[in-house]
């Protein structure tokens, strides 16, 4: 027994390798064909993510030679108030938008989903038509609607008796638009993901439930969330990333102010990179944020297993 | 066998190199929105002033990257002229919005090329540019024009000696002003009495006072949350201060702009401004309102460059056709400079051009010209940064819109005093936004003046490493 093992240990120990080789060589022409993927992910993908990285170390204004700089760009980080005001918007923004917008499409996804609503492929449409709209003309849009004196919102106030909003010149009402602009246009993908997720559980768990005298409202809460539990820590995650890397809907609504208000990392690392030419530091900035936005989402999924 | 799989692996070879090649290709050029030009009739003025050279004449493609509005003073003025007397260069433009020319040809001399023959951009973004090492040296080019070129707009296009740019058009800064609501206040509304009425700008915090007191009428816009600082950079400019100085230091935190920026505030405490943002709507209705809209109150004055006047006339106050009249700037202090810039725009040639010899003949034709140079003046009122215009006599032309005042004299007049400001530059776009930021804050309460400002100094030397 010892012994056949002792004979059979050098062909296993090599066998990985050169089953692996011969596997490839064996399926050559697969990865022949999904191969421009790959190269071009390493062209454009993998290529500025490495040389980011290098970046990171070095001053360069896009031309002439990389200056090497250490650690001075990120040193220079834990000084950048407008960085850190970014990161605390992207914090702000999470907790305004993601909870009411998840809540609101897990609730259009469980009463679409419910076989009660008729046209159900028509309310799908239009409430996914916002997310294939363009933003930068929804942003105008809504800049336009949020308008302090003409605009359409403080005009309907006006009609009920109340006071104008500064919807876009106070800092809190200007986070409240983002908002409102960004569930607009992302309750659809959401609501779409939820109710790809319903269509997984079984129907007879509610019924169930529903014929053990369970409300639909305790079934939604007892049986419809714990088992969407991964569907929506999915949509929260991208959703989180979202908050922070939100960039057209900040450009076209609020330019990031008033007072950096809603200024986002993703705005500062674009306006460090292409309009102060800052390439080493914007750099810098954007692997500080990739290691925040890392770190955050492993928290939510180990807050999500301890959960389960 | 072998020959089949090797034909084979040079077709997807050069499948996949293509789809490299197309994905690496140049971004399509944005549309951009049309600024209403005047009603002015074109004229169309023959080459005159080219000069006698023996070199043959140049010929070939000419990739122009500019704006659409500018392609359309080109189109409706000298460009015809141009095409008839360089037949053999094909001119193809690409539409850009203003901002973004700068944008687009820092990223394509960045990554080495992609480059436009020739270009024009906003004076504002020129200096990022210049930095980059990327513009071909003008100096040679430019010199039997220097004299003739406002100097200041020129200092933005030089570096180290060097001069990469060639100044197009400049924005001397005026007051504009309603003569009607100037009588409804029980003023005078003649330009030289307005002009002493706004000598500083304590006097204009006076007028507008009285007006306010008068009429109820607001004096200008001026917005809290979301204000550009046009008005602090104004003060700063006219001074021959800025946001840096003529050593490189970050000077945002100076005492004089702590003081500008409270000079600025005694607007605001006054209660005699309108919280309009520039450029919206509420901000042109303001300016086309009569006397007695109680929906959409007009205001009296706006301080801007002269450029504001083509709008005015065209588009934002079309209906007040006599009841607007030009005045000079406020001065900082009593006997101070009354003059001061805001946009502008200048042609430069990037180094990797791959046909300057036809850009410098497109310069020296379209921009350099005196007479084609006017044409487009009074085609479009961008006021001409080439000085010998000044003399031609469409500038001694009376303004039906302006109530005949003759405006071009007086914007020439204005533009002889311009000093240099340390406001544009290699990070005047960042130097600008830090700038604003720092009048909000103020403006809004959340920051004391010296606070905001100190704020916005430390992070303009943290972004730009200037001490």
């Amino acid at each position: 027994m010892v012994r056949a093992e002792k004979r059979k240990l050098p062909d296993a120990f090599i066998s990985p390798a050169s089953s692996l080789w011969h596997r490839i060589k064996k399926a050559r022409w697969a990865y022949t064909f999904i191969s421009p993927f790959y190269i071009l992910f390493a062209i454009f993908g993998l290529y500025p993510m490495v040389l980011s990285l290098y970046l990171s170390f070095t001053r360069w204004k896009g031309v002439g030679p990389m200056e090497f700089a250490g650690l001075i760009n990120f040193g220079l980080i834990l000084k950048d108030k407008v960085f850190w005001q970014s990161m605390e918007n992207g914090v702000i923004l999470f907790f305004l938008y993601v909870p009411v917008m998840l809540f609101l499409a897990l609730a259009l996804a469980v009463i679409l989903n419910s076989g009660r609503v008729k046209g159900f492929r028509l309310f799908r449409t239009l409430i996914f038509l916002p997310f294939i709209t363009n933003m930068v003309a929804a942003g105008f849009t809504f800049q336009i609607l949020l308008e302090k004196q003409n605009g359409l919102f403080n005009v309907l106030l006006g009609y009920l008796g109340l006071p104008g909003i500064p919807w876009l010149e106070n800092v809190w009402w200007a986070r409240i638009s983002l908002s409102l602009l960004i569930i607009w246009a992302w309750l659809g993908y959401n609501m779409v993901i939820m109710l790809a997720g319903l269509q997984t559980i079984p129907r007879d768990l509610t019924e169930a439930a529903q014929v053990d005298g369970a409300s639909p409202v305790q079934a939604f809460f007892n049986i419809t969330v714990p088992l969407m539990r991964p569907v929506i820590l999915f949509c929260m995650i991208t959703s989180t990333i979202g908050s922070f890397g939100l960039f057209t809907e900040v450009s076209t609504l609020t330019r990031g102010g008033p007072v950096n208000a809603t200024i986002t990392p993703l705005i500062r690392i674009y306006g460090l990179a292409f309009g102060s030419y800052q390439f080493g530091y914007a750099s810098a900035v954007a692997y500080t944020f990739f290691i925040l936005i890392f770190v955050l989402t492993i928290i939510q999924f180990r807050l999500n297993r301890e959960q389960e | 066998m072998y020959g089949k799989i090797y034909l084979l692996k040079i077709c997807m070879l050069i499948v996949v190199f293509s789809m490299v090649l197309s994905a690496c290709g140049s971004p399509k050029p944005t549309a951009t929105p049309v600024t209403p030009a005047t009603a002015v009739p074109a004229t169309i003025v023959a080459a005159t002033a080219v000069p006698a050279t023996a070199a043959p004449k140049p010929s070939g493609k000419l990739v122009i990257w500019v704006q659409q509005a500018n392609q359309d003073v080109w189109t409706n003025t000298a460009l015809p002229g141009f095409q008839a007397e360089y037949p053999d260069v094909q001119i193809e433009f690409v539409n850009y919005s203003p901002s973004e020319v700068a944008n687009q040809v820092g990223l394509a001399i960045q990554g080495g090329t992609g480059v436009p023959d020739l270009a024009v951009t906003e004076t504002r973004s020129i200096g990022a540019l210049v930095a980059l090492s990327g513009l071909m040296d003008l100096t040679s080019f430019i010199e039997p024009y220097k004299a003739d070129l406002n100097a200041t707009a020129l200092g933005y296009c030089t570096m180290d000696g060097k001069i990469y740019c060639a100044p197009w058009d400049i924005g001397p800064v005026v007051t504009f002003y309603r003569r009607d609501i100037f009588e409804a206040a029980g003023l005078a509304s003649d330009p030289d009495s307005v002009s002493a009425m706004v000598a500083t700008y304590d006097d204009y915090l006076a007028t507008c006072k009285t007006i306010k007191e008068t009429t109820g009428l607001n004096c200008f816009a001026l917005n809290k949350a979301n204000n550009y600082g046009t008005m602090l950079e104004n003060m700063l400019w006219q001074q021959g201060l800025g946001y840096y100085d003529a050593e490189g230091k970050v000077t945002m935190d100076a005492p004089y702009v702590v003081e500008a920026v409270k000079k600025i505030g005694a607007f605001w405490e006054a209660d005699v401004v309108s919280d309009s943002l520039e450029w919206t709507d509420p901000w042109y209705a303001e300016m086309n309102a009569a006397i007695g809209n109680t929906d959409t109150p007009p205001v009296a004055t706006i301080v801007i460059a002269a450029w504001m006047g083509n709008f005015l006339k065209t588009w934002v106050a079309a209906d007040q056709t006599g009841n607007w009249g030009v005045a000079l700037m406020p001065a900082y202090t009593t006997g101070g400079v009354r003059a001061s810039n805001q946009g502008g725009s200048t042609y430069f040639i990037p180094a990797g051009s791959q046909n300057p010899d036809a850009a410098k003949a497109f310069i020296e034709y379209v921009n350099l010209n005196t007479a084609n140079q006017v044409a487009q003046f009074v085609y479009s009122d961008y006021f001409p940064a080439n000085k010998a215009t000044y003399s031609d006599p469409v500038f001694q032309e009376p303004d039906p819109y302006f109530g005949g005042q003759v405006t071009r004299a007086f914007f020439a007049d204005v533009a002889k005093n311009i000093p240099f400001g340390y406001i544009y530059g290699q990070y005047a776009v960042t130097m600008s936004n830090n700038g604003a930021r720092a009048l909000q804050n103020y403006a809004l309460g959340t920051m004391t003046a010296e606070a905001a400002l100190k704020d916005a100094a430390d992070a303009v030397r943290l972004e730009t490493g200037m001490p």
